[in-house]
């Protein structure tokens, strides 16, 4: 995959831009960051729940992928592997800020993040209610489910759990959330 | 493929967090943050990837070659190593998951009651607390605290109560911060105020590119009368506690600390100091109740203090975001610092907890590494859990085993071979 080819072809598909990017290419750097990078931060907002802190640790993900990227051996995999290191940007993030304002943060910047909807943000603010009374590993494993899509096996490998183990965790945080945002 | 959601509210919930994880995702140029990714840390193996998928057939002599090669630069390097003191163990230690769970989400410090008994501390909205006991793997809900609070600083009082200051509110959109304190008693259960101290010593957000949870994290001190020297966060002057009167008075420092605080033997307390050019100490004396200036470190460490059975006092850590530093130990009769080799030093991860055999173990949250740091010859020995644990509490148990709970309750049980109780 020449820099050409990288930058010209819109479709070119994980495998090649990696190995591009591998070969020193920057401009097929630029693409994988351009293609993922909003899903990276949106998963990584569901973590923290801050939008500049989710954004942040999608900034500190870009080195680290950058020196793991040969380690990827399924490029086709580049999606659930990149969201997977942004989630643990934003839970180490979220550690080291000791959890601190989650949900104030969260309400407040996500309304003014875009157009107001009094309906959705009572909702909103249900659910970030919600999400900052679970764990971030368990707010990990919804961001990674829901927003990036990922299946059981693809949830273990970036949690490093099984796929049942996976499965079963997901069941029981389902029952939780479903008392919860009843009350809510 | 993802399997498809499997109930009405499942799907409902998707579309939920979908609908709030939609968030306007700053505008950033790619090919900058690329350029600048790249530029900052090239590749040592670049174009590695490219071979893969080829699978070129290695001749089967060059093949020995290559793996007599890399058998000698492995031996090379573990004797190098093992020289060093400082060497890899290769048992990955059991991990356990707790069995019961809390019977409300918790989220805040866990702090020991010294009879084996954890407290995990609330920090949302409710401030439920829960008891939990590793001998029966049971939680039982354990009061609440008065005034909700989250990032708080503990400490166990002479008596057993755990003292719980400042923190800030956990409420939806009017957070603040607080400078009241609140006692638990184990017995009861129930939380009661107490006095409030002069600051509200909660973590600062700090500055980003450092580590924020070792720069600006305040640290509550038990003195020997029973005071409890509190310092660090956002204030300025530290806070004494004192249980007997339930009021706190404000004392001035030397200087201003960043970083952690231990007892000494001698009763005074040590307090790291730092500031963007160097590193210092201030000493708390306890019979003048006033700080003063200690000696200045040779080595810029800004992680943990652990107090050693000799009196010593071992520096160690170091920010990700500076540049390594070496570990260090202080004689505070001889006013002296010894100087460690800085390849030895852990990362500034929390947590660090003494043994009773007087050893440190301290357990990297990022990477599950586990360093132990023997006080006897000066020398780390590392192993590795195989998935990095949550923030958490180390207990030690009655067949001297450890138990590590992270605050995601899962558990890890370390046999570190320290003598049964």
């Amino acid at each position: 995959m020449s820099l050409t080819t990288a930058t010209t072809e819109r479709a070119a598909s994980p495998a090649a831009l990696v190995r591009a990017a591998l070969e020193g290419d920057e401009a097929s750097f630029a693409l994988i960051i351009d293609r993922h990078r909003v899903s990276m931060t949106r998963v990584a907002y569901v973590v923290c729940g801050d939008a500049d802190l989710a954004d942040e640790a999608v900034q500190s993900a870009w080195p680290i992928v950058w020196q793991r990227l040969s380690t990827l051996r399924e490029p086709e995999r580049l999606g659930p592997w990149l969201v997977s290191i942004a989630v643990n940007e934003a839970r180490q993030l979220v550690r080291r800020r000791n959890r601190r304002s989650l949900v104030e943060i969260a309400v407040a910047t996500h309304e003014s993040a875009r157009a107001p909807d009094p309906g959705a943000s009572v909702a909103d603010i249900d659910l970030a209610r919600c999400l900052s009374r679970l764990s971030p590993s368990d707010r990990s494993l919804l961001a990674l489910r829901y927003v990036a899509g990922l299946d059981s096996t693809e949830l273990g490998r970036g949690l490093g759990m099984s796929a049942s183990g996976t499965r079963r965790r997901l069941a029981r945080l389902l029952a939780r959330l479903r008392e919860e945002l009843r009350d809510a | 493929m993802r399997e498809p959601t499997t109930t009405p509210f499942e799907a409902a919930l998707e579309r939920r967090i979908r609908s709030y994880a939609a968030i306007q995702v700053r505008d950033r140029s790619s090919i900058d943050t690329a350029r600048a990714v790249m530029a900052a840390r090239p590749r040592r193996f670049a174009g590695r990837f490219g071979e893969i998928p080829v699978r070129v057939p290695v001749p089967v002599v060059r093949g020995v070659r290559i793996a007599v090669a890399l058998t000698l630069l492995a031996l090379a390097i573990a004797a190098s190593l093992y020289v060093a003191g400082s060497f890899w163990r290769r048992s990955i230690p059991p991990e356990l998951t707790l069995t019961s769970t809390p019977p409300y989400p918790v989220g805040g410090p866990i702090v020991g009651l010294g009879d084996g008994r954890v407290l995990f501390l609330g920090s949302g909205l409710e401030g439920h607390s829960a008891l939990y006991d590793p001998a029966t793997d049971t939680f039982l809900a354990s009061g609440s605290f008065l005034e909700p609070r989250a990032s708080i600083v503990t400490s166990r009082l002479r008596d057993g109560r755990i003292l719980a200051a400042g923190g800030f509110t956990p409420a939806v959109g009017e957070s603040h911060d607080l400078a009241s304190a609140e006692v638990y008693d184990p017995r009861t259960g129930v939380w009661t105020r107490t006095g409030s101290m002069g600051g509200p010593h909660v973590l600062c957000c700090g500055v980003r590119g450092t580590d924020i949870t070792l720069v600006l994290a305040p640290h509550a001190v038990r003195l020997d009368d029973g005071r409890v020297l509190i310092v660090g966060g956002q204030s300025s002057a530290a806070d004494l506690y004192d249980p007997a009167s339930g009021t706190f008075s404000t004392v001035a420092q030397a200087c201003q600390p960043r970083g952690d605080a231990i007892k000494l033997h001698d009763g005074r307390v040590l307090v790291t100091c730092l500031s963007a050019e160097a590193t210092g100490i201030q000493l708390f004396d306890p019979a003048t109740n006033a700080f003063a200036l200690g000696p200045i470190p040779p080595g810029a460490s800004v992680g943990h203090l652990s107090l050693l059975t000799n009196g010593r006092v071992l520096f160690a850590g170091w920010a990700r975001s500076a540049e390594r530093a070496p570990a260090m130990v202080y004689d505070p009769d001889r006013e002296q610092f010894e100087v460690l080799p800085s390849e030895a030093n852990p990362p500034a991860v929390d947590p660090a907890h003494s043994l009773s055999d007087g050893r440190v173990v301290f357990i990297d949250l990022e990477t599950g590494v586990v360093t132990l740091f023997h006080p006897s010859t000066l020398s780390f020995e590392r192993t590795r859990l195989a998935v990095p644990p949550s923030n958490g509490f180390l207990t030690e148990m009655a067949d001297g085993r450890v138990m590590f709970i992270g605050d995601d309750m899962r558990a890890w049980i370390i046999d570190l071979g320290l003598e049964p109780q």
